[in-house]
């Protein structure tokens, strides 16, 4: 760790989890996160953008003391130590009414669009039928042009990003489905940095317990994040 | 300031004194070698069913073994299955026999000295069992007679027992059966399906449970000095409550859902 810095990888370009703001600085869900657990380590966060399937690789390479959004699952527990639950951000999918898709299945041969850098593919891979054909768009209002022109029949994101491409684009018509997989979101921290690891879990309980973990995902995802498991 | 911001601040102080490092981020020790040799060996037990059991047509199956076969996947690692006898389950892990063991390891203080456990992932009833050869009706007739368990600490640590009882450590389920027909100790205390599978055994011994002393957890056990791969389990502990499969298995094998237990 770099003297009183703490090394924070993410993802500026997932709005509103991570984002660069009118002045072009980091903000979003998981730079608040990381201010708040940086603030508790009396240290100064230090923010480096990272696409979603370079975060592990960078911090595996010394480049940063931290991955944030790091999903758990097994096949990063491998990769990397990981901390206790930080959010519910389950991968959802939406579709306008006019289409009939009420489970993946029914995905068979429709277009599916979703966002470069989120780091679907994989879970798109497992839960949708092979013949449904994938689009990936860099932002979304490429995505929601993609929408209103019927080129995509139905939208995959994370849950919190939905929220807010729902709200941003109404005019779609577009409600929520079925919930793709269940995810939980915690942080990356190299292998052997156990002090770390057990000071960011204390962080993390601490800013849970306050409600400030919560309040943080309501006023900036727009859902309280309440009873999150721990471990 | 409260305490827990204090030793943050004073390990944030720690850190800050040290240089920057760039440093290869593999896991080390056990988790390490498991993933670079594809391999991890797991002890389980074979005659406590329904936690570990040989089936009809001769392979190992049963709960633990269900739950080794899914640690095993999870690490993209082949599994070796070592069945280990029932009194050396904790001596195999200590003694890296086996890179960890998942057998009806109850947790207790005594073990901690020796193993490290996961979170657990269950939680067993330990039952006081004596035969109706030798009735005894209450815990207090153990005054001054000899218990017997699997682990004589575990036996010593439990309230309902009365104090001046005599806890001996008798590894072997058949030998403890014996000795409880024989007269040679007045009690066994033995986890609920263990139990059951000494009371289906060895009928003629007729085994009556006359008291239910705990609920105790159980977990996998890792040698001590692992943290990487104890978290790695942690966290696969985690995910498989999470998404069910622990409640799957407990159905399946057990007959019921599983009861709450508490997180580490």
């Amino acid at each position: 760790m770099e003297r009183r810095q703490l090394r924070i990888l993410v993802s500026l370009g997932v709005p509103p989890l991570g984002y660069r703001d009118s002045s072009g600085a980091p903000n979003g869900f998981y730079v608040a996160i990381g201010r708040l657990l940086a603030e508790g380590l009396g240290v100064t966060p230090v923010f480096q953008d990272a696409l979603p399937g370079e975060r592990l690789a960078r911090l595996l390479a010394g480049e940063a003391d931290v991955a944030g959004d790091v999903a758990l699952s097994t096949e990063n527990a491998r990769r990397v130590l990981l901390t206790t639950p930080i959010s519910r951000a389950d991968i959802v999918l939406a579709a306008s009414v006019r289409h009939m898709l009420r489970r993946p299945m029914d995905l068979e041969d429709h277009p599916v669009g979703m966002l470069a850098g989120a780091g679907l593919e994989g879970v798109a891979q497992e839960t949708l039928p092979a013949s449904t054909r994938l689009l990936i768009y860099e932002t979304t209002t490429a995505l929601a042009a993609a929408a209103e022109q019927s080129l995509v029949h139905a939208v995959m994101l994370r849950r919190p990003v939905m929220q807010r491409f729902l709200l941003d684009f109404p005019r779609l018509g577009l409600t929520h489905r079925f919930v793709l997989t269940r995810r939980w979101t915690s942080l990356g921290v190299p292998f052997g940095e156990h002090d770390l690891l057990r000071a960011l879990n204390s962080m993390i309980f601490i800013a849970r317990a306050g409600g400030r973990i919560s309040a943080l995902s309501e006023a900036i995802l727009g859902t309280p994040q309440v009873d999150l498991p721990s471990f | 300031m409260p305490l827990a911001r204090r030793a943050l601040f004073a390990l944030a102080s720690t850190l800050a004194g040290l240089p920057a490092m760039a440093v290869a981020h593999a896991p080390g020790g056990a988790l390490g070698r498991i993933l670079a040799e594809g391999r991890i060996r797991i002890g389980v037990v074979r005659d406590v069913p329904p936690y570990g059991l040989i089936n009809e047509a001769g392979e190992l199956t049963g709960l633990e073994v269900d739950l080794a076969r899914d640690v095993a996947r999870s690490l993209g690692v082949q599994l070796e299955l070592v069945p280990l006898p029932f009194g050396d389950r904790i001596a195999a892990v200590a003694l890296r026999h086996v890179d960890m063991a998942a057998a009806l390891l109850i947790m207790s203080e005594a073990r901690l000295l020796r193993v490290a456990f996961s979170h657990a992932y269950g939680q067993t009833s330990t039952l006081l069992v004596t035969s109706a050869l030798h009735p005894i009706s209450s815990a207090a007739e153990l005054s001054g007679r000899r218990v017997l368990g699997m682990s004589a600490p575990l036996i010593a640590a439990l309230p309902a027992l009365p104090p001046d009882s005599i806890p001996a450590e008798e590894a072997d389920p058949a030998r403890a059966v014996a000795a409880l027909v024989a007269g040679e100790a007045a009690a066994l205390i033995l986890a609920a399906p263990s139990f059951r599978h000494l009371a289906l055994q060895f009928p003629e011994a007729r085994l009556n449970p006359i008291l239910t002393l705990s609920e105790l957890p159980y977990a996998m056990a890792v040698p001590l000095g692992e943290p990487d791969f104890l978290r790695f389990l942690n966290t696969w502990v985690f995910l498989r409550e999470e998404d069910g499969t622990l409640a799957s298995l407990h159905e399946i094998y057990l007959g019921g859902p599983a009861a709450e237990r508490q997180r580490l």
